[in-house]
């Protein structure tokens, strides 16, 4: 369904893109991706998938972890895509100001993200060392056009030029593991490597093998001492791809490890051949914990906090995983669904907020050499750059449920105790406890209490600061439709999970079993 | 005449590799890199490495090199001073002659590094997984039937792997969208 779509895409937007308005083609797309969401979703019912089934000569396969992940990814990249859907009308209002994006790339954005939401679910299904990597180039690929789409900024531009050369060197490493592995051992299916795994005897080869794909992986994933270009590059781009870029390929990577060491067999400290592999994961965990928490407290910019709030998110999930009990599994699935729905709605609000009637989503060209107190520019321009901003603009005044919203999902973030944020945090301890892990659970408590701060700092700029910018005119913020139905369930999941939580734990309760048990 | 020329390629080769280090004009010194590639991509094929000499011509000679071309055609030097940076490159020599003797010499096997040759450390039986792949044991196979390179790689990735062939058709296909959108200026150029 995805690669069909992508086929008429591509040729129809070319064609028609004169003269068909661009928010067709994004509902079109909103709507390929919910409706193969949907056939995602039917497969969960079939008998065999629950053991894991190969396709296409064993080069991928379909497992029900694969395949809940698939209708995850699907769903949420639909809701992503919203965003444009609710800026293109804003940019028809408005058009003359917007000229240069309305009659741009804006036609070809959902193309490019069809194109990276089949690598995705390519990705999480690839059960071959070639197809992980073909997978992951045509994600990639896809995600540094996206990155660089709005090329008339500076700061855009540079910024994908770092993720494309970043991103280059990680799949060069993981063809570097792969070729490796198949050198060493003739094997390049997962199937051949769990059966190394089961082997009793270690080799060096296999082990820097394994070292180095899942270095690639992790600096795909911006995990901690691979997670320099993170910041750089989700500050440089437009704030909607860095909606992007930030959750999804994320998800579909850190859904892939949870699969692959399943599998494989890889995971758990105790008791595979290669404990390299956890060891990394958890080394890597350590460091997202303690730099996420720490270098956040720095960052006046917000996209630049928000990355390394994700830095430090990364920390626990990577955690998770490296336990790999069946209470770590439950905690990773977790800890990733609610990871990715606050970050939705923290990346909504946010966009919101630049939303009043002259400023857009989208960067203005002037954007690159804009200074923290320069604002001769700022009645027109507003995307949210800077914390001190959105006092400017959402002060309590000017819509307060936005700014309550923004204040909830913060919270959450920082795991304040009814809020959804808060059990995935002490599920992934509490699991890390449980397997002994007592040195790595007082990092991450220290971790999130430090990273609390900064989230409170966000918190006050909203609710107490004084407006810096007081000579512009406030004008009221009013998120369109689409926007405030997708915050407003999000928010509502956030506060309303403790009520009822027995539906989502479940489900990933099996999922996590059928991991272990099938 | 095979083995003729697999004693000559060499040679011609290698002159033509001093003649791309010694040439003067940069478009002079890609047009010797080219036929460097091509030389090579010969030997190859001579060998029975048919695959990776057309892999060779194909993506070095037809795309690298090319784009080589262009871009130094493009490029707007002057003759003099490329002459003068050219004298300066010729200081270099002696530098690369000391880093390319060691890497000659391990490659060749010299008693200098007891015998370690460059081939040695990739050798799979000092990594203790010999009997894996033992070249010697499959060469029996080679009496009922002998495929050629792309032949034998041809059948399989036809037959076993087409689902990397898609894959990496789609990647393909986004190479040639992704230029165009980030490079089509629609507010100049349109069609209607």
């Amino acid at each position: 369904m995805l690669l069909l779509s992508i086929l008429l895409f591509s040729a129809v937007v070319p064609l028609t893109s004169v003269h068909m308005s661009t928010h067709v083609f994004n509902r079109l797309a909103i709507l390929v991706l919910l409706y193969s969401s949907v056939l995602a979703w039917n497969m969960l019912y079939l008998e065999p998938i629950g053991v894991g089934l190969g396709i296409y000569g064993g080069l991928s396969h379909v497992t029900l972890l694969s395949q809940a992940f698939d209708t995850f990814i699907l769903a949420c990249a639909s809701i992503i895509l919203l965003l444009g859907s609710g800026v293109i009308p804003v940019l028809g209002q408005h058009g003359s100001w917007f000229e240069p994006i309305a009659k741009g790339r804006v036609a070809e954005y959902p193309l490019i993200i069809l194109f990276t939401t089949l690598g995705m679910s390519s990705l999480v299904s690839s059960s071959d060392l070639v197809t992980l990597f073909l997978s992951i180039e045509l994600q990639s690929l896809a995600l540094y056009i996206l990155a660089t789409i709005y090329r008339d900024s500076e700061a855009a531009t540079s910024a994908g030029l770092k993720y494309f050369i970043v991103g280059a060197l990680s799949s060069s490493l993981i063809l570097l593991g792969s070729c490796l592995l198949y050198g060493l051992t003739g094997v390049s299916s997962f199937e051949g490597v769990y059966l190394l795994c089961s082997m009793a005897v270690a080799n060096s080869g296999i082990h820097l093998a394994l070292v180095i794909i899942g270095i690639a992986l992790l600096f795909k994933v911006a995990a901690a001492p691979f997670h320099n270009w993170a910041p750089d590059v989700y500050d440089g781009v437009p704030t909607i791809v860095t909606t992007w870029l930030a959750i999804m390929p994320k998800v579909a990577i850190l859904a892939f490890l949870g699969e692959f060491q399943g599998f494989t067999h890889l995971g758990g400290v105790y008791e595979t051949a290669y404990p390299i592999w956890p060891n990394i994961l958890l080394v890597s965990a350590l460091l997202s914990l303690v730099i996420g928490g720490l270098l956040g407290l720095a960052q006046y910019r917000i996209k630049r906090l928000l990355a390394y709030s994700t830095i430090s998110h990364m920390g626990f999930i990577l955690l998770a995983l490296a336990i790999h009990t069946q209470e770590g599994i439950e905690a990773y699935l977790f800890y990733l669904v609610q990871y990715v729905l606050t970050s939705i709605n923290i990346f909504f609000v946010l966009l919101a907020f630049g939303d009043h009637p002259y400023g857009s989503a989208w960067d203005t060209p002037s954007s690159a050499g804009f200074s923290l107190f320069d604002n001769a520019e700022l009645p027109k321009n507003s995307p949210i750059r800077y914390i001190s901003h959105i006092s400017r603009n959402s002060n309590i005044q000017s819509n307060p449920a936005l700014a309550l919203t923004f204040a909830i999902t913060l919270f959450s973030m920082a795991g304040t105790p009814p809020l959804l944020g808060f059990f995935a945090k002490l599920m992934v301890l509490y699991a890390a406890g449980h397997a002994g892990f007592f040195f790595l659970v007082g990092v991450a408590i220290m971790a999130s209490v430090i990273s609390a701060a900064y989230y409170l700092r966000v918190i006050r700029v909203i609710f107490f600061d004084t407006p810096q910018f007081t000579d512009t005119p406030t004008c009221r913020v009013r998120p369109n439709g689409n926007h405030s139905m997708v915050i407003g369930t999000i928010t509502l999941l956030i506060i309303l999970f403790i009520a009822n939580p027995l539906p989502i734990l479940n489900c990933l309760h099996l999922l996590a079993l059928s991991l272990f048990y099938w | 005449m095979n083995v003729f020329l697999l004693e000559i390629l060499p040679f011609v080769a290698v002159i033509f590799a001093i003649s791309l280090l010694t040439a003067l004009n940069p478009i002079l010194a890609v047009l010797f890199l080219i036929a460097v590639f091509i030389t090579v991509s010969a030997y190859l094929a001579l060998l029975g490495l048919t695959f990776l000499a057309l892999s060779y011509l194909i993506i070095y000679v037809g795309a690298i090199a090319i784009l080589f071309l262009f871009v130094i055609m493009m490029l707007d030097i002057k003759l003099a001073e490329l002459s003068s940076s050219g004298e300066e490159a010729s200081k270099v020599y002696p530098v690369a002659f000391l880093i390319g003797t060691p890497f000659l010499w391990t490659l060749t096997g010299s008693p200098l590094f007891r015998g370690d040759t460059l081939y040695s450390w990739f050798d799979l039986t000092t990594l203790g997984i010999a009997h894996i792949s033992d070249p010697s044991a499959l060469q029996w196979t080679n009496l009922f039937a002998a495929f050629s390179n792309i032949h034998s790689l041809g059948v399989c990735l036809y037959t076993v792997y087409p689902l990397w062939l898609i894959y990496a058709g789609i990647i393909l296909l986004l190479a040639i969208i992704g230029p165009i959108i980030l490079c089509l200026d629609k507010t100049s150029g349109s069609t209607s």
